[in-house]
């Protein structure tokens, strides 16, 4: 069970950092989600295709409650160092590490000014590879709704990043 | 730039033709208007290159250690609540039992009784409100976690 689970939990410590944007909150989700998987009857076995999405939705519930319970807005040490590591993967060509980092901030900057329903749904699809059924699984919603939640919320970052390129030509 | 009634139709299925999630038939028709249609493609076209990027964008593993240690954690975690459990429920019956004998022993005078019920009634008492206490403390303490 616990190599399931370790490939799942990378994706969903991904997702809790989206999220709360602290590697330190990120963890703890990710701790008690973790527990609750143990621990839960009603759990999906790791090795089937039902336990992602499943994961997935007690790692976002778990964040959702976190924000609640500290109320607190992100700061900028998160990104420094997520930039950080950035650069010094690509590092072997300056030119094209720059401009993969400007993309990479705009792009960020983009999906932190979209609401937290639009982005949560952008990052599942566009990041994480989750079907539209798993989608609808995970943020509680029907299998119906999630394309055109998703379209609105591209049309959006698009529209956002747009005026970004747009600021910074 | 050419713009048919049919765009107003297509909109939330580019979305869907971009992640392969319409029927045969729907698929068939989206592609046949995105050869027809400039507009449209050029959506098309920018919401393909957002997935791009958007599915590029740098977002750091958790540490393998920490991972590790998250996942070790929950068997010792099972264990120490196990050996919690055992040990609660051990000095829980041993009191039930004390306090039954206790009572129930006719050697010992009733005087002795009452004064020792409320010596170690009083002090168990004491006992539960300072947990009590600490278990409030700890959960709703915010500096808590910072190190000193």
């Amino acid at each position: 069970m616990q190599d399931t689970l370790a490939k799942a939990t990378q994706g969903a410590f991904k997702l809790a950092l989206q999220m709360l944007g602290q590697l330190a909150d990120a963890e703890d989700v990710l701790q008690d989600a973790v527990s609750i998987a143990i621990a839960h009857r009603s759990a999906p076995k790791s090795n089937s295709a039902d336990f992602k999405p499943w994961f997935y939705r007690v790692v976002r519930n778990k964040s959702i409650d976190k924000l609640r319970e500290q109320k607190r807005h992100r700061n900028d040490e998160f990104d420094d160092q997520v930039d950080l590591e950035l650069d010094s993967n690509v590092a072997a060509d300056p030119e094209q590490a720059l401009q993969t980092t400007q993309l990479n901030l705009q792009v960020k900057s983009a999906l932190m000014l979209l609401p937290d329903q639009q982005r949560e749904i952008v990052l599942l699809k566009d990041y994480h590879q989750l079907s539209y059924l798993e989608i609808a699984e995970v943020l509680d919603i029907p299998k119906g709704t999630v394309m055109s939640a998703l379209h609105r919320a591209r049309l959006a970052l698009k529209t956002l990043l747009t005026q970004t390129v747009g600021d910074n030509p | 730039m050419k713009n048919t009634r049919l765009c107003e139709h297509i909109g939330e299925q580019l979305s869907g033709f971009l992640d392969d999630e319409l029927s045969q038939q729907e698929n068939q028709r989206i592609s046949v208007h995105l050869s027809q249609c400039e507009s449209c493609t050029k959506t098309y076209e920018q919401l393909k290159q957002i997935q791009g990027a958007v599915s590029e964008t740098f977002y750091p593993n958790m540490e393998q250690q920490k991972m590790n240690a998250v996942l070790q954690d929950l068997t010792s975690r099972r264990m120490f609540d196990f050996a919690w459990f055992a040990i609660v429920s051990g000095v829980l019956i041993s009191i039930v039992f004390g306090v039954y004998h206790f009572w129930l022993d006719s050697n010992i005078p009733l005087y002795s009784k009452v004064v020792m019920s409320l010596i170690w009634g009083g002090g168990i008492g004491l006992f539960l409100t300072v947990l009590r206490q600490r278990l409030i403390i700890s959960k709703t303490d915010k500096y808590n976690k910072v190190d000193l």
